[in-house]
């Protein structure tokens, strides 16, 4: 059989059992080692297969993944999300829309000290959820914004996702983290001003800023903790890595330690929060592991096949100008993002799509960039749409109800897609800054 | 079955991972205070992590935490679903036994060539019979979930992380 059907043969039948449920690493770990049986032989396969599990787990830099999971779980756990919020409805009350305005915020500084939207969304949703419905915003609205804005935890640094695109394309993973800074800013503001644009969902805020200033009289300097541990924190990972001061590695060790010792300090750190912190993130850096080499094993197996090669000549054949390749990629992520989830969608589709983007022109910096603000999309939209269900499950709010609102978001999102596809150096130009 | 899950991850989660945490940021307080880096530092850390990275492989099978497309569990009627159920772990169990013989064999290779980190003299092979013993559990949880009756998955997220 020629090696590119047999590659076509063997992407289809586990793209099959993927859509019918198998365990996505299970699938692409299993594919791969089945091309290379019929390929090269059944030691050729298990060779590789032993070879991808023992690089990828020594792999200095995949000590990042757990590291950052901590981070983000330590900080879920101690709590330290909820004085952001409150700083954050203090500042913004008097803005229409104050309350989603001031979720926003904090997601995007909860996000600047994990990686991980889904412990955004959990926290957020406890946090937020309650208030802004208790204070008049319609359910939908609240919802949706919650689920929608954790989502900038991932392309706010640092960044689970960026780091397994690091990994997996050998890009400077310092480098994506600074790239994403400018989009997660633009993208913060574009989400804000979808919350205050809705305003028949919401009341008048001088009736909300009343209540904030009735209900919450801590003193600001007890809430200064949470904001300014995260300032701190974000300064010395991120700042660190943009000034070459540190590996992301050595950050996300720092980082693990500044957010443990602040949670001790303050006294928001029990034995039980501890030690559910330790244990998700060995099973969630468990899961993401196995993914990430099952990807791996199938496209070493995919280049022997040259299949990718015929994709990309053939996307080179169509002389389609790069604008409206990426804007097919988009799509594509679209409905690859309603039925699979978004590491999944990422390893599966990076053997592809990341030397189609090269070939047309685009650093593979902007790349990680523009598949992370996909990512986002995949993260709200039906039926997979992870920030969505977790939300469900934390506020009891149906699905269905949370889908109708994020729609609004997912356009900002989209048009910050289209920035990124005419403005590349909204993601590359702070990288190249970087000693 | 819970239980021995459990002691195996067990202590990767509350020994093996705080230790890893620590020499991290251990090796940046030597190296850029104090001008002492460790020079076995990044040979254990790699070692440490791949114990931290496989440990938890067993639980996510048996607690069917893993990464995957759920969007048939609603939609096939019950009998289908847990047919296919059935079916889905027996060949996760399968693809999870072929990880388990293909770093089974690693790790002889490597006890018989002597491989071992660099600066440290730590040999290769017991940290991958670990993962051949994980990848092991994690077949023989998956084939206890294909025969063990199966309910309509409540959506656990737990393990899919964004």
């Amino acid at each position: 059989m020629e090696p590119l059907t047999l590659g076509i043969i063997v992407m289809s039948i586990m793209l099959i059992v993927v859509v019918l449920g198998m365990p996505v690493a299970y699938a692409l770990l299993g594919a791969g080692a089945i091309g290379y049986a019929i390929l090269s032989g059944p030691s050729q396969a298990l060779t590789q297969i032993g070879i991808a599990l023992w690089d990828n787990g020594t792999n200095f830099l995949f000590i990042t993944v757990p590291m950052f999971i901590l981070m983000g779980q330590l900080i879920f756990h101690a709590g330290l999300a909820e004085d952001i919020f409150t700083l954050a409805q203090r500042a913004t009350r008097r803005l229409p829309g104050g309350l989603g305005v001031s979720t926003v915020l904090a997601s995007a500084g909860f996000g600047a000290v994990t990686g991980s939207s889904v412990a955004a969304v959990a926290t957020m949703g406890n946090i937020a959820v309650p208030q802004m419905i208790k204070r008049g915003y319609t359910e939908r609205l609240a919802s949706a914004t919650v689920a929608s804005a954790a989502t900038l935890a991932i392309i706010i640094p640092p960044s689970v996702p960026l780091v397994i695109y690091g990994v997996w394309s050998e890009t400077s993973i310092g480098a994506l983290f600074i790239a994403g800074i400018v989009p997660g800013i633009i993208l913060t503001l574009f989400y804000a001003v979808t919350v205050m644009v809705q305003r028949s969902q919401y009341p008048a805020a001088s009736i909300v800023a009343a209540k904030v200033e009735d209900e919450h009289r801590r003193p600001l300097s007890d809430l200064a903790v949470g904001l300014v541990s995260i300032v701190v924190i974000f300064i010395v990972v991120i700042g660190g890595i943009y000034a070459g001061a540190f590996t992301p590695t050595e950050a996300s060790g720092v980082g693990v330690a500044g957010v443990f010792i602040i949670a001790i300090i303050s006294r928001r750190m029990t034995l039980a929060a501890l030690r559910a912190a330790l244990k998700e993130t060995v099973r969630t850096s468990a899961a993401i592991f196995m993914i990430l080499t099952g990807g791996i094993v199938l496209s070493r197996f995919l280049v022997q096949t040259r299949l990718t090669d015929a994709v990309v000549g053939l996307i080179s054949d169509l002389n389609a100008p790069p604008p409206v390749i990426l804007l097919a990629l988009a799509a594509l992520y679209l409905f690859l993002g309603a039925i699979m989830d978004t590491f999944g969608m990422l390893i599966l589709t990076l053997p592809l799509v990341l030397p189609i983007t090269i070939a047309i022109g685009y650093d593979p910096i902007w790349t990680g960039i523009y598949l992370t603000v996909l990512m986002e999309v995949a993260m709200l939209t039906p039926p997979i749409g992870l920030n969505v269900f977790v939300l469900e499950r934390v506020t009891g709010i149906p699905a269905q109800r949370i889908f109708a609102g994020v729609w609004h978001f997912v356009a900002a999102s989209m048009l910050m897609v289209v920035l990124l596809i005419f403005f590349p150096e909204i993601a590359t130009w702070l990288p190249n800054t970087m000693r | 079955m819970r239980r021995f899950i459990a002691f195996f991850e067990g202590w990767v989660v509350y020994i093996v991972l705080p230790a890893l945490a620590l020499l991290v940021t251990a090796d940046v307080i030597l190296r850029y205070v104090l001008n002492l880096p460790l020079q076995w530092g990044n040979d254990v850390k790699e070692l440490l992590l791949l114990l931290v990275v496989v440990a938890g492989l067993p639980g996510v099978s048996h607690d069917d935490q893993h990464i995957r497309v759920g969007l048939l569990d609603n939609v096939l009627p019950r009998r289908v679903y847990r047919a296919w159920s059935t079916v889905r772990h027996i060949l996760t169990a399968l693809v999870a036994a072929v990880i388990a013989y293909a770093v089974t064999d690693l790790a002889f290779d490597m006890a018989r060539y002597g491989d071992g980190a660099e600066m440290i003299a730590i040999p290769f092979w017991p940290f991958a019979a670990f993962v051949a013993a994980a990848a092991a559990l994690s077949a023989v949880a998956e084939l206890l979930r294909a025969i063990t009756p199966h309910k309509k998955p409540a959506t656990d997220f737990s393990a899919k992380d964004g």
